[in-house]
């Protein structure tokens, strides 16, 4: 795993001028309320955010217009395009693929998402159709693609693959995807889960591995490794439940985090009536002496579980700053097994803190 | 005052689209806000029942607000309506000059039916006013979002309004003004105030809600927490707390926490050290209305919103849970700074546990909460089988039984 680095991964993201390129990542991101986002400003320039996920990332927010050759493709990872579905979509569509084309050409590791975006607009009964004609048009124009010469003019430096119809497959069938988003519900947070988790690379299928054996051994219906920050998942087990299930502890995460807050000053309180008491009685203050710098080793991460009924519990625990497991069970299991399961939890934490050790995070 | 401790007669004023069918629905219905704009407009009188912990019953009587509407409700209508009210809320809006008039007039009814029914009963004791709670309604477009626009326009209101109590009140030989008899909220559908006034009804309208205050503190300390707070089951109102009472409403009910330390107190303390800690706790009550237990445990950190943000967060989880076809039952959490318990306490109860100690792990808190269970459905229904030391003691308990107790309350000083 020594490939991995300590740099960021850059993910730029592109679109058409409203297409919602800042609300999504300030909503992912940064936590803002979906409501809020129809007062966001138009983007005037290129805005790059570090956000430390289970890699560190760079995203780039860019305005509708600017210069796509100022770009150097070689330094991302990936390019995530939002397709606003409110407005026409063939115009942008034409303009998006030979940007792919140029950026394959000249990094073929990049990973393109297509973002279909505010699909809220949509019916829901006609979505999934919609979601395909779109997809479907996208990869033709780019099976179809033939202006090769117009391309070569602009860009003299690049050089094109010469078998070009199986090098097109390639980017059609292994590079692109794309994910059906709106900002009002979670599908937004689905599809960054989708892009990290592509970053992740091998230890992706190693976390993945490390979650099937945990749950196969504590009984868990399900299990998420969250990050608790974007209230994204960077890995599950693969039990397959219904999508809800993701949704259930996405909600319940993002609660919890407001409850929990309710509580932050309660520590400095404490102390301060402390220190007020032994003035009160002319006893020498007791802060004074303390250190409050806890050893991160022995610190104990705040752990919670929900029961809604016999046959759920949801559970979490939080494993470091950024990253907490999340898991479903029946609430008989738990409460049979507690000691057991707590037990696989701390290994299953144990094996993970490794895994980013590894990786240098 | 009506004899009838479990059944109270909650009416609902205030000029149509005033919000009254909003906050009713929002409070007892589980609405979220957004979906109050499709509301119809009430005609004439609706009525709803609520029942609350211990059989507590509130008749909720939403009066239409339309003028010709009103106008009945003071004249023909007159004593169907005003008779037996345990609580009027009287929602105004902006239109204040006209609103404030039927006010006066609601207060004069209500009033005056009091004292008659005060003639009635016992002509030589003095009549009681009917608590009267006004809601200042839509504070959210109050102001223009500056903060102290917002505050300056509602203290303008509430001094007019409490003016005018006390005035239409000395007419019938009632005391009333700030705090007695007559209370001031100003509140939203959008945000928590509305809730904050609510838990303020609810709290007043419990029979024994100092037992209950002096019971949540025992439990407080003996689990040592921080808070003891209980909520009702399907609004999530909170219906009391631990240590000084509710701080929703500090000046409301003084005598509760008085009562519960008495009890609870430190008695093995030299007598200096108590007088200390009723001088600093005097001190304190003063300030932010937390005990001495609280200010130790670091309670002065605490959000002050905290009750109606965990209602939030608790009923928006409910509805999640809900949309998912499950039902939610409890909850037990280590938060970085606090262990907490929220569990199931009556059929009717939530009960939480806050301890800031390190050592307290949730699970306790949940043991606890378990413990409690059975004392207090005795505590909250009709009649208590084995009464704790806390009940025997105490004058609002329902322990009455044969007289060698009643004596033996002499001795314990209380009563
Ligand atoms: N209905 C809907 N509106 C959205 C969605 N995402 C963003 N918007 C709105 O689209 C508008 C433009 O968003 P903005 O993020 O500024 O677009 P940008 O120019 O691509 O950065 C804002 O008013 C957003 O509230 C979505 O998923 N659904
Ligand atoms: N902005 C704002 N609107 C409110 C508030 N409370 C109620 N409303 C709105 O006022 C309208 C009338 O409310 P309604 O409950 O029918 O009034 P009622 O006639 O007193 O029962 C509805 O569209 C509500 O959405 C509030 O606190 N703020
Ligand atoms: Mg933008
Ligand atoms: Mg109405």
């Amino acid at each position: 795993m020594s490939g991995y680095g300590n740099e960021r991964r850059k993910v730029l993201v592109l679109g058409a001028k409203k297409s919602g390129k800042t609300s999504s990542l300030k909503a992912v991101f940064e936590g803002m309320t979906p409501k809020d986002t129809i007062w966001l400003e138009t983007t005037q320039q290129i805005v790059k955010t570090d956000f430390d996920s289970i890699l560190p990332l760079e995203l780039w927010d860019t305005p509708g217009s600017f210069d796509l050759d100022s770009i150097t493709w070689e330094e991302f990872s990936t390019v995530v395009y939002m397709l606003d579905v409110s407005q026409d979509t063939h115009h942008p569509i034409s303009k998006i693929v030979p940007t792919f084309i140029l950026a394959y050409a000249q990094n073929p590791s990049i990973n393109f998402e297509v973002f279909i975006h505010k699909a809220d607009h949509w019916d829901a009964d006609w979505q999934d159709e919609d979601f395909r004609e779109i997809t479907g048009r996208v990869m033709d124009e780019i099976a179809d693609f033939s202006d090769w010469a117009s391309l070569a003019d602009t860009h003299p430096n690049v050089r094109f693959n010469v078998d070009a119809d199986a090098w097109l497959e390639t980017l059609t069938t292994e590079k692109i995807r794309f994910w059906l988003t709106s900002i009002h519900n979670y599908t937004i947070y689905e599809a960054w889960s989708k892009v990290i988790q592509r970053l992740m690379e091998d230890i992706y299928g190693t976390i993945e591995g490390l979650l099937n054996t945990f749950g196969q051994q504590s009984s868990m219906h399900k299990s998420f490794l969250f990050d608790i920050n974007a209230k994204l998942y960077v890995a599950m087990d693969i039990n397959s439940v219904e999508s809800s299930t993701f949704q259930l502890c996405s909600d319940y995460l993002g609660r919890m985090m407001v409850f929990q807050s309710l509580f932050d000053n309660v520590p400095e309180a404490r102390k301060q009536a402390r220190s007020e008491k032994a003035k009160r009685e002319g006893k020498r203050d007791p802060t004074q002496d303390e250190d409050d710098d806890e050893d991160p080793e022995e610190r104990e991460w705040p752990a919670n579980v929900a029961r809604l009924g016999e046959n759920t519990s949801i559970c979490y625990w939080q494993f470091t700053k950024r990253l907490a497991l999340m898991s479903v069970v029946s609430s008989d299991v738990l409460n049979q097994q507690q000691g057991m399961i707590e037990f696989n939890v701390a290994l299953l934490r144990k094996a993970i803190l490794q895994i980013l050790e590894a990786i240098g995070q | 005052m009506p004899q009838d401790n479990k059944k109270k007669k909650v009416l609902l004023m205030g000029k149509s689209g005033s919000g009254k069918t909003s906050m009713r629905s929002v409070i007892f219905s589980n609405m979220i806000a957004k979906d109050t704009s499709r509301l119809g407009a009430t005609m004439d009188v609706e009525h709803s029942h609520v029942v609350f912990m211990g059989g507590l019953k509130l008749n909720l009587w939403d009066c239409g607000g339309q003028e010709n509407f009103l106008a009945h409700f003071i004249s023909t209508q007159k004593s169907e309506i005003f008779k037996n009210v345990a609580v009027l809320i009287y929602r105004t809006e902006t239109e204040w000059e006209r609103d404030v008039k039927y006010f006066e007039e609601c207060i004069e009814a209500l009033y005056s039916l009091a004292q008659e029914e005060q003639t009635e009963t016992d002509p030589s004791a003095p009549v009681v006013p009917p608590k009267v709670w006004v809601l200042v309604n839509k504070m959210d477009i109050v102001g223009d979002g500056v903060a102290s626009k917002k505050i300056k326009v509602f203290e303008e209101k509430r001094d007019e309004i409490e003016r005018r109590c006390g005035a239409v009140g000395k007419r019938f030989g009632m005391d009333v003004g700030r705090g007695r008899g007559v209370r001031c909220f100003g509140t939203s559908i959008w945000d928590e105030s509305l809730y904050k006034a609510w838990s303020s009804v609810i709290h007043n309208l419990i029979p024994n809600a100092a037992l209950i205050n002096s019971h949540l503190t025992h439990l407080r300390n003996i689990s040592s927490c921080l808070e003891a707070v209980l909520f009702e089951r399907q609004t999530f109102l909170v219906l009391a707390k631990s240590g000084s009472g509710l701080d929703a409403d500090p000046d409301l009910d003084p005598g509760a926490s008085t009562g519960t330390n008495k009890t609870l107190g430190n008695t093995g303390a030299a007598e200096d050290e108590e007088k200390n800690k009723v001088k600093a706790k005097a001190v304190m009550m003063d300030v932010e209305g937390l005990d001495e237990v609280e200010v130790a445990n670091g309670a002065r950190g605490l959000e002050r919103k905290r009750f109606e943000k965990i209602s939030e967060v608790v009923k928006g989880f409910r509805r999640t849970c809900q949309r998912n076809s499950q039902p939610f039952i409890n909850l037990e959490a280590r938060f970085d700074n606090a262990s907490i318990g929220l569990d199931v306490l009556t059929s009717n109860t939530y009960l939480m546990l806050v301890s800031s100690e390190p050592w307290v792990e949730p699970s306790l808190l949940m043991f606890n909460i378990e413990q409690a269970r059975q004392h207090f459905e005795e505590l909250t229904g009709e009649q208590v089988e084995n009464p704790c030391l806390i009940c025997k003691s105490h004058p609002e308990s329902k322990y009455r039984v044969e007289d060698s107790i009643a004596e033996k309350r002499e001795e314990w000083g209380h009563g």
